[in-house]
């Protein structure tokens, strides 16, 4: 008998002890940027990486990163956490045969989380394709971001019976309304062998209203030649700068009112403007393609700062984005080297060697 | 020896029980005063009266089921006498003969029971049994295991044969998966709380059995008793620590008692948990960034678990008729580890089987002629994919729910149109960056393989037996009728449209027939013992199926057997000719394995017709003491028509199957076998044997079958080689003692304990050059390293108030030896090899030599030399790839199971 209950407190103790579990992967992400600091790379991409977008509350941040890994060249949208660290998810449009470039880019986020993007896709039947075979704006959400409307195929024939080859500067100003700035895009070659390049234009600004089933285009007055658009804090709102242009303009669509918000003469070509806040942030300077000087103006006092000088060469920046609550700045950089050329004391020409762009991010003072 | 010679010629003049089911029971019933007969008492077998005694005062009672059954006999004028407990095997006779007394007298009873399969010479076959007492007592778990213990049994392959050459029948109803026999599991498991016992012919079964060419494995399920008992178990590794809980998890519930009237029930439900069904014990990782040396036996996604329910009734329908009812459920779910899923493994494959079997057996018995009519319905479902989404476990490895597959729909509906597109759910996969090495290589995640298999049969089978007893001959004959449906399903790289590198998605749906007669006679000479029978089977694969040519293939089975008595041994000759239909996965287009080779191929032949098997065999039995046996068996069996595939035509990739392939299997059983008696028993069996296969004959024009209307067959080469389980020498020790209840200290008393030794050579495999495309030496040349495993189960009984049980500790591989059990082809060791593991690295090196940022997950800070936030080049990428090729390369299943131990706790109620 005592060996049976002695059986039975067995019993009842080897039903409660646990197995082990077996082996897992560890976790070997990391968080925060390799160098932390007030001004810190977040990307170290041996391709490009491009259009940073703050996703709502500042959960994240989603930008167009080049696939490295990826032999047909693809650009996928890429979530890194908002104070940097490891990729947490990828976004593609990617075939297993990898026997097309697709490319997803300009990811902008609205208040409630839906998200709006442009896709690309070209096929490499015949080689490395120059231009995308089929463009699209479309609308999807950050759950489900491959089941998409499309809003817009591209090109398309805009109200001012221009034709829009691709699209930049996405912003939302309201639940069912966008605003981009539409553009003519030449892939120019500098002799019959080269490369061709690819050369985007700022033609004007669209807004886009896909309240009904059919959206709706329309164009913004005065922004012919437009480069770049921002929304301002309600929906009525934008900003804008156009080619050639020192001027950021302001524009009121209730009162149909342009005025100059801010002019950075005598520096030439203000471009990739946003305004969060009392800060507008813009680039001005260098070449178009490859970034420019950094400007952050603080509206009330006027004063024009940069960002700190980073450690190894000379940024060239793209696309601020300032984080919804005003702290952080995201922004696309490379670093650059100019070499000049002389002849005896005569400067003749002057080349400019650039990586990759990355994403860095600026903790605003 | 005039004693046993009498009990040997009354059971020479009884009537044999050559089936494999069924014993006897005969005897004599005398008075006690004068020793004379008693003519025309009756004599009943568990409560039904079933024969007289003749003038001689001899009775038989023919086919009775194996199992423990009460005799009695009654006469006027005499009292009644009973003899309780007594026990009939299958294939046996068992005596018991009465004394008895006149009615007024009151004197003690006086009963004999004797059997002797040994010395038996009505016993023609090549039976080695296990009880399902001794499987309780055994360190075995399974039904498998303990037919595994059978001399000439290596695993599942009998004699030399591959998997599948074995027919399964369940108390006398023939069960077999004839779709993938030789790839795949039966289907249904036989729970051993439900078993009488188990035996394994090897050769001269009769005639009555069919569908095997190397061993009949015979299964005897018990009747309800006349009272109500049962037991409960529970057994576990949970309490041993470390790598020694491998997390297993089992309970069985048995119950069995009457329903009145008569009829019994016997229930019982056997549920088995692992966390991992397959563990092995290969070495630890060198890296130490592995995470597999945190436990390094306890491998993810590579838990099972097993459902197995039994029911059986039984019912007396008034007079001679009995019928069964017997039904059987059986659920097997794997996850199934995959190294390229080591650190994804949610789109790692998983696997279900399920099997019904449903069958009903009427039987009437009288003196001279038994009739036993059954009908069986078989089920078996086969599943192999990825997972909608990983089972949570809730006791262990146990999820209690059914598994769901992406794509079952599709494969179920064999909808090949619908599946002609990617399938919905299934993501192509990519290389993973959760690998502690990052670097895109070998490691998979983001998607399944995209593999997804289906396939069910079924079978309908009716079988109708008689057996007529005479003086000195006795008549079997009967036949068996079964029709089939063979379903299957089968798609590659799912997430992919079919395409020019994506082969379209193949399916099949056709019904063969299959059917059989026999008739067999067994007459008994004054000291010997005369077994003829001639089998005729036929299949037809049925109309329905593409490009089938041949209709009903035919084969005549003559079966022979002579034993007798020489010098106190019995000695028996046997000859017999098997054969069995081929796996119907063979007639359709598939991927699966095949007979001798392990080439690729890919089209199916319709027109296959049987594999066949002629055994000659001398066997050997005495009793050197009254409680030691010896058996000594030698046989020589000649495999004919084996499927094997064959290229076709000149893509090295494209191959048929056919009946193609030759074997010879030769070899000799010893035997020695001490049962527990005076409290030890000791069981040896050796076996030499030498298998060999070969691609031709000297009839090969004559035989071979005629595959391909192109005929551009490329006949295979003339060569000879070791077939695939040619194991040489293998010796299985089973020791057995128990503790009497008087002697030593308390705690000892009553302990019982069971140890099996298995020693046996290494099998043959096949060694090519590292590019695999050049054998070296014939097919099989080569040798795999020797395998020793010891087994032990130490019992306790215990009582728990009124309760009986037990403790037990059932530990598999005592020594925790690291038995080789496969080998790479390549290198003939489990491992690449360092120099083609350097070689692997530099190969993905070269495929992926883009550099990795600080901000992809694939980044590795201790791996990035300069810490520019890069790894870049071949200086900091390189041995990266080099620690995940090494990783990836562990030969893990190449290796046994480690030491396992479960606790085991039991009551009989």
């Amino acid at each position: 008998m005592r060996a049976g209950r002695a059986a039975l407190w067995l019993a009842a103790a080897v039903v409660a002890c646990e197995h082990p579990a077996p082996f897992r992967a560890g976790d070997y992400g990391s968080e925060g940027p390799l160098a932390p600091g007030p001004f810190a790379r977040l990307t170290y991409n041996a391709e490009t990486d491009r259009t940073p977008a703050w996703m709502p509350a500042a959960a994240g941040i989603l930008y167009s990163a080049g696939r490295a890994d990826r032999a047909d060249g693809d650009h996928c949208l890429a979530q890194l956490p908002p104070g940097g660290g490891s990729i947490r998810r990828w976004i593609c449009r990617t075939t297993a045969s990898d026997d097309s470039i697709n490319v997803l880019d300009e990811p902008a986020f609205a208040a409630d989380g839906r998200l709006a993007y442009v896709r690309a896709t070209a096929p490499l039947t015949f080689g490395r394709p120059i231009a995308p075979l089929a463009q699209e704006l479309v609308l999807a959400t950050l759950d489900a971001p491959q089941t998409v409307r499309v809003l817009r195929s591209i090109p398309y024939t805009a109200p001012s019976n221009r034709v829009h080859q691709g699209i930049s500067h996405l912003q939302w100003l309201s639940p069912t309304r966008l605003a981009y700035v539409g553009e003519a895009v030449d892939y120019p070659r500098a002799c019959s062998s080269c490369v061709p390049d690819t050369v985007r234009t700022g033609l004007e600004i669209i807004t886009l209203d896909f309240g009904g089933a059919t959206p709706i285009l329309a164009i913004v007055p005065g922004t012919d030649s437009a480069t770049s658009v921002a929304a301002g804090a309600t929906g009525d709102t934008i900003y804008f700068t156009r080619n050639g242009d020192s001027r950021v303009f302001q524009y009121v669509f209730s009162s149909s009112r342009l005025d100059t918000v801010y002019d950075f003469a005598p520096l030439q070509n203000a471009r990739d403007v946003q305004v969060r806040g009392n800060h507008l942030f813009a680039v001005l300077g260098g070449r178009a393609e490859l970034g420019g000087d950094l400007h952050i103006v603080n509206l009330v006092t006027g004063t024009d700062s940069g960002p700190p000088l980073a450690a190894g060469g000379t940024l060239w920046y793209q696309r601020p984005t300032p984080s919804p609550d005003g702290q952080h700045l995201v922004v696309q950089a490379r670093m650059v080297d100019i070499v000049l050329h002389f002849n005896g004391e005569i400067l003749i020409s002057a080349d400019t060697f650039a990586t990759a762009s990355d994403l860095w991010l600026y903790r605003l003072p | 020896v005039t004693r046993r010679l009498a009990v040997l010629l009354l059971a020479l003049s009884a009537a044999p029980a050559a089936a494999q089911t069924n014993g006897s029971v005969v005897g004599r019933v005398r008075q006690r005063e004068g020793n004379t007969p008693i003519v025309g008492a009756q004599v009943g077998l568990d409560g039904r009266w079933l024969a007289l005694t003749d003038t001689a005062g001899y009775y038989r009672i023919r086919e009775v089921r194996s199992g423990w059954h009460l005799v009695t006999v009654r006469a006027i004028g005499f009292e009644t006498l009973r003899r309780d407990s007594v026990l009939v095997r299958a294939g046996q006779v068992s005596l018991v003969n009465f004394t008895v007394d006149v009615y007024t007298i009151d004197r003690p009873i006086v009963v004999e029971a004797y059997a002797d399969s040994i010395l038996d010479p009505a016993q023609v076959a090549t039976v080695q049994r296990i009880s399902g007492e001794e499987l309780r007592r055994f360190p075995v778990t399974t039904l498998d295991e303990a037919v595994a213990l059978s001399a000439g049994a290596v695993g599942e392959s009998y004699r030399g044969g591959r998997l599948g050459q074995q027919a399964f029948v369940l108390d006398g109803l023939g069960v077999k998966n004839q779709l993938d026999a030789s790839t795949g599991p039966l289907g249904v498991r036989i729970p051993p709380d439900i078993l009488t016992e188990a035996s394994l012919v090897t050769n001269g079964f009769s005639a009555r059995y069919g569908q095997a060419l190397s061993g009949l494995i015979n299964v005897v399920t018990r009747d309800g008793g006349d009272r109500w008992t049962g037991r409960a178990a529970f057994e576990s590794d949970r309490p041993f620590w470390g790598s020694a809980d491998l997390g297993l998890d089992r309970s069985v519930v048995s119950v069995d008692g009457p329903l009145g009237g008569g009829a019994g029930l016997v229930a019982v439900l056997d549920a088995e948990g692992r966390l991992d069904a397959d563990p092995v014990n290969a070495p630890p990782p060198t890296d130490s960034r592995d995470p597999r040396n945190g436990n390094p036996t306890l491998l993810p996604h590579n838990s099972g678990e097993r459902y197995d329910a039994a029911l059986k009734l039984r019912a007396p329908l008034g007079g001679p008729h009995t019928l069964r009812l017997f039904g059987l459920r059986s659920v097997d779910q794997r996850l199934l580890y995959d190294a390229a899923y080591k650190y994804d493994d949610r789109w790692a494959p998983a696997r279900r089987v399920t099997g019904d079997l449903l069958s009903a057996h009427l039987q009437r018995a009288t003196n001279k002629v038994t009739a036993d009519l059954r009908v069986g319905y078989f089920t078996r479902e086969f599943l192999r994919g990825p997972l909608t989404e990983q089972p949570p476990y809730r006791f262990g490895a146990l999820t209690g729910r059914t598994f769901r597959f992406v794509g079952e729909d599709v494969a179920r509906a064999q909808d090949t149109v619908a599946a002609a597109g990617p399938i919905t759910g299934l993501a192509a996969p990519d290389f993973t960056d959760r690998s502690p090495w990052g670097v895109p290589a070998f490691f998979l995640g983001s998607g399944p393989r995209g593999d997804l298999a289906w396939n069910r049969y079924r079978e309908l089978r009716g079988q109708l037996d008689f057996s007529v007893g005479g003086p000195t001959t006795d008549v079997y004959f009967g036949g068996e009728v079964s029709r089939q449906r063979v379903r299957t399903f089968q798609r590659v790289l799912g997430y992919l449209p079919v395409g020019d590198s994506v082969p379209p998605p193949t399916a099949s749906d056709f019904s063969p027939t299959s059917a059989a007669a026999y008739v067999e006679g067994q007459a008994h000479g004054r000291d010997f013992v005369v077994t003829a029978g001639l089998r005729y089977d036929q299949f037809d694969p049925g109309t329905n199926l593409p490009g089938a040519r041949l209709g009903a293939r035919r084969s005549i089975n003559p079966r022979f057997g002579f034993s007798t008595v020489l010098k106190g041994a019995t000695v028996v000759v046997s000859w017999g000719r098997f054969s069995q239909a081929p796996d119907f996965q063979y007639l359709v287009d598939a991927a699966f394995d095949d007979t001798l080779r392990t080439g690729r191929f890919r089209r199916g032949n319709p027109n296959l017709g049987f594999e066949d098997a002629t055994q000659y065999e001398f066997s050997l039995r005495a009793r050197p003491t009254p409680n030691t046996t010896v058996r000594v068996n030698v046989f020589n069996k000649v495999l004919d028509g084996l499927v094997a595939s064959v290229p076709l035509g000149l893509d090295a990739d494209s191959t048929i199957f056919g009946n193609l392939d030759f074997g010879n299997v030769k070899g000799a059983e010893v035997i020695l076998d001490r049962p527990l008696v005076d409290f030890w028993g000791v069981r040896i069996a050796y076996t030499l044997q030498s298998a060999t296969g070969t691609a031709t004959n000297a009839f090969d024009l004559l035989r071979r079958i005629r595959l391909d209307p192109a005929g551009d067959t490329i006949d295979p080469a003339r060569v000879e080689f070791p077939l695939d389980y040619d194991r040489r020498h293998s010796v299985t020790l089973i020791g057995q003692g128990r503790v009497p209840d008087s002697v030593g200290p308390r705690p000892f008393r009553g302990l019982e304990a069971a140890t099996i030794v298995r020693f046996s050579s290494g099998l043959p495999f096949t060694m090519t050059n590292m590019t695999g495309d050049t054998l070296i030496g014939l097919p099989n040349s080569h040798r795999l390293p020797p395998l020793l495993t010891v087994d032990m189960l130490l019992r306790r009984p215990v009582r728990v108030g009124r309760w009986r049980g037990s403790l037990y500790v059932d530990a598999r591989n005592l020594l925790n030896r690291r038995n080789i059990e496969s080998v790479r082809r390549d290198t003939g060791e489990p491992d690449l090899g360092e120099q083609e593991v350097a070689a692997m690295a530099e190969r993905a090196y070269q495929a992926h030599p883009e550099g990795i940022p600080y901000e992809s997950r694939r980044y590795r800070s201790f791996a990035d030399a300069n810490g520019d936030g890069l790894i870049v080049g071949h200086d900091e990428l390189y041995p990266l790839f080099l620690a995940a090729a090494r990783d990836f390369a562990q030969p893990l299943f190449s290796y046994g199971p480690p030491r396992t131990l479960r606790l085991g706790i039991e009551l009989i109620f």
